[in-house]
């Protein structure tokens, strides 16, 4: 990191600071710390004299104001005992530690959490995600691991394609077919995966834009029958049209990144499905092209499209697979979180994906999207439990307050006035005076 | 100088009420309780203290005072009457009845006058210069909790967050000018000054400052208004509150009243005992904490320093609190402490 100081200190940082086993307090470093307890809490109260220890305060509270130390000052309940020898960070017991550290823990990720739901940021960089791991976070580790494995599949699938766009065209069906809302659209895939639908519709797509738009009249008549439940609910033809420019303009300098640069690819087979420019349809796009257009496709389209496309199908599935997912995710989170996940992840699971791409990528896709259910079922379900401590924490500074005497008109006195065992009947006065004399003097002062 | 702290052997058997030292000797203290009686002290000499005398009244007395010497002292309670006691000979005399029960007493050597505060919303101002005289009634718009005076002001805090700040002078002339033998001698006196509590909560204790410059008040949820006589703006400017005697538990503030008030008549410093037990030392100009002592086994009622400042006594017993029926079963007890020389001596002006 180039900043010296981040703005949130990561998990460790906070873990890593001295504290104050009697007042849980948290320091810069230990020097602080000590002269903290000198003064808070190894402080004789007699002549202001700084001990370094309790039992130090002790030993000076018995031989020079000859009185017993009973409890540290300033400590809070429970850690006021006088015999645990603390200094600095020394002699710490260890569960108080321990509890320290999941005190801490816990407060790390609240907050964490807190500022997630409020920024609607994700809830950290990949490297402190790596750090501060939580359970939350495991699926993506994962991922990283089996999404290089299957970089080589696809490797290999890529080479095995290019030998014989149809054998790939082939294998797509058999393994979407598991999968059974993907099967309409195989078979129309199947149809279309063949080198004759392709062949015009991607070809003129990318050598120049302006075929783009007639290859859009194209699709939805190539694809008609299986897009168009998906096409009135997820994707107006506007939706794809500003998109298509763009896309081909874009492609070339690969502005966004891994997560970025996929989706033009995508696009052309996504779109023609009426499908929004997703990530993960990304994943889709390499296998689609690299059965059916490797050969067609790479040449004509521009070298910038290409190479982001194909020369740089393994980087970019690496780059994915690095931080699996992540880049993706800010995109995922803002535009996503909401209408995405319902409509469009079926979409392209059954679509692109199954048809076009062999199973490995088809986990990468449900493992993408599993992962990014997941974060923001990590975000909505943060979302109430963070808005939850959120109240909590200012009822706690506002108004969570209780009074242990809190009658407005009565002081305790008069309650405790009206108690039986004091209960004084002024009639009976004669008789309850004490001695002779003054209840003589009573009488006469009173009438 | 060394400091001690010790325990009075022989306490009271339910909860103090008040203690007060002798105007004269520092080692005279009166102790004035629940139990129906008014006890007198000598702290010094037997370890403990000496218990001199026990002196029992009707009903529970809610506060005592001495008198123009060591020897007199003034005590009321909840039987409603204003006593004088011959500490020498125990002799009881009522000086006047209230009717409610009587929660203050105080005594202006200055003036030679007792004042009264009961909760029938009314003093009373005893010309102790003519004892046939009736005792001046003056009616309070609420009930008054605490008295406090100095030289030449009365502060009258009461219920509904008021306080009344009448001029002991004029007191004086007037009680002599009104000096009836026929009850009841009303009079309507308009105070010197009218304020409202600069806290929020009713009003617990009240105490003057001893050079006549202010006083300072305590509320029931923790907190302590220190505030100035001169009513110039500047002056009115300086007035302060601060929270204290809080404890905060998981999160939750846990707010103590703040029972006692009580200066140093030396060192112009304070201090304050609240519900949780503990007694804290303030600077009131500096506006800061000199000390805080270890927590007392109980809630700290009352606290008095003796006359010479040498002492300070502070009465424990079981808080009234909210949802209890009775008091809480605590500890009863009168603590003394020796202050070392500058322990209550407030921050060097830098």
């Amino acid at each position: 990191m180039g900043k010296k100081k981040r703005a949130y200190p990561d998990l460790q940082e906070k873990l890593d600071r001295p504290w104050c086993y009697y007042c849980e307090r948290d320091f810069d470093d230990l020097k602080i710390l000590i002269s903290h307890q000198k003064a808070k809490h190894f402080r004789c109260d007699r002549c202001n004299r700084r001990l370094n220890t309790a039992g130090g305060l002790n030993v000076h509270m018995s031989q020079v104001h000859k009185e017993v130390l009973q409890a540290v000052e300033n400590a809070i309940p429970g850690r006021q005992a006088v015999d645990v020898e603390i200094f600095g960070m020394e002699g710490v017991p260890e569960d108080a530690l321990h509890q320290h550290t999941m005190k801490v823990t816990q407060e790390h990720f609240a907050e964490e959490q807190e500022r997630a739901v409020r920024t609607g940021n994700p809830i950290r960089d990949p490297q402190q995600h790596a750090q501060g791991q939580g359970q939350s976070k495991r699926p993506k580790l994962e991922s990283a691991e089996e999404m290089r494995k299957r970089l080589a599949e696809h490797r290999a699938r890529k080479a095995a394609g290019e030998s014989g766009a149809t054998s790939s065209g082939n294998g797509t069906p058999l393994t979407a077919g598991p999968q059974s809302p993907a099967t309409p659209f195989a078979s129309t895939f199947a149809s279309a995966a063949s080198p004759v639908a392709y062949g015009p519709g991607y070809g003129g797509n990318q050598t120049s834009p302006p075929p783009v738009v007639s290859a859009y009249g194209q699709a939805p008549g190539l694809y008609g029958q299986a897009p168009v439940p998906y096409a009135p609910g997820q994707m107006a033809p506007g939706y794809g049209a500003p998109y298509q420019p763009q896309y081909p303009g874009a492609n070339p300098s690969m502005p966004h990144g891994a997560g970025a640069a996929s989706p033009p690819v995508p696009s052309y087979g996504q779109y023609t499905q009426g499908a929004p420019p997703i990530a993960p349809p990304s994943v889709s796009s390499f296998g689609q092209s690299a059965p059916g257009a490797p050969s067609t496709t790479a040449p004509p389209s521009a070298p910038g499209f290409g190479t982001s496309a194909y020369g740089s199908a393994a980087p970019h599935n690496g780059a994915r697979a690095g931080p699996p997912g992540l880049p993706q995710r800010p995109q995922a989170g803002p535009i996503g979180a909401g209408g995405f996940r319902p409509g469009g992840h079926p979409m392209n699971d059954s679509g692109p994906a199954h048809v076009l791409q062999p199973s490995p990528s088809n986990e990468v896709n449900t493992s993408i999207s599993a992962s990014v259910d997941q974060l923001i079922s990590d975000v909505t379900t943060a979302a109430p439990s963070a808005a939850e401590p959120v109240p909590e924490k200012k009822s706690k500074k506002e108004r969570n307050v209780k009074l242990v005497y809190s009658d407005e008109s009565e002081s305790p006195e008069e309650k405790l006035a009206k108690l039986p065992k004091y209960a004084f009947v002024p009639d009976r006065r004669p008789e309850t005076v004490l001695g002779d004399e003054t209840g003589a003097v009573t009488g006469t002062v009173k009438q | 100088m060394s400091s001690h702290q010790f325990e009075l052997a022989q306490n009271p058997t339910d909860a103090i009420s008040a203690v007060k030292f002798a105007p004269n000797s520092p080692d005279r203290l009166l102790v004035s309780s629940w139990d129906r009686h008014v006890y007198l002290y000598k702290t010094k000499g037997e370890p403990g203290g000496e218990l001199i005398r026990k002196y029992e009244h009707r009903a529970p007395v809610l506060d005592v005072c001495f008198g123009k010497d060591d020897n007199e002292a003034f005590s009321c309670g909840l039987d409603q009457d204003v006593r004088r006691i011959d500490l020498e000979t125990g002799e009881q005399t009522v000086l006047s009845s209230h009717d409610a029960g009587v929660r203050n007493v105080i005594y202006s050597p200055e003036h030679n006058i007792l004042i009264s505060g009961s909760w029938d919303s009314s003093l009373h101002i005893h010309n102790l210069e003519n004892s046939t005289a009736v005792p001046a009634t003056i009616p309070l718009p609420s009930k008054p909790f605490s008295l406090s005076l100095t030289a030449t002001k009365l502060v009258v805090a009461m219920a509904s967050r008021a306080v009344n700040i009448y001029d002991l002078t004029s007191l004086a002339t007037m009680i002599g000018q009104s000096a009836t033998t026929t009850p009841p001698n009303i009079v309507e006196v308009e105070p010197w000054q009218r304020r409202e509590s600069s806290m929020k909560y009713m009003t617990r204790a009240v105490a003057c400052m001893p050079n006549d410059a202010g006083y300072a008040s305590s509320s029931i949820e923790g907190r302590v208004a220190v505030e100035w006589f001169d009513p110039s703006p500047e002056s009115q400017a300086r007035k302060y509150a601060f929270k204290c005697h809080r404890n905060s538990v998981e999160g939750q503030d846990i707010v103590y009243p703040v029972n006692a008030l009580a200066f140093h008549p030396i060192h112009g410093t304070f201090a304050s005992g609240g519900g949780d037990g503990v007694v804290a030392l303030w600077d009131g100009v500096a506006k800061r904490r000199i000390r805080q002592y270890q927590k007392f086994p109980a809630s700290v009622s009352c606290i008095s320093f003796s006359s010479d400042g040498r002492y300070m006594a502070v009465g424990v017993s079981p808080g009234f609190e909210d949802g209890k029926e009775d008091l809480s079963d605590g500890v009863v007890k009168v603590f003394i402490r020796e202050l070392a020389d500058n322990e209550a001596a407030g921050r060097k002006q830098k």
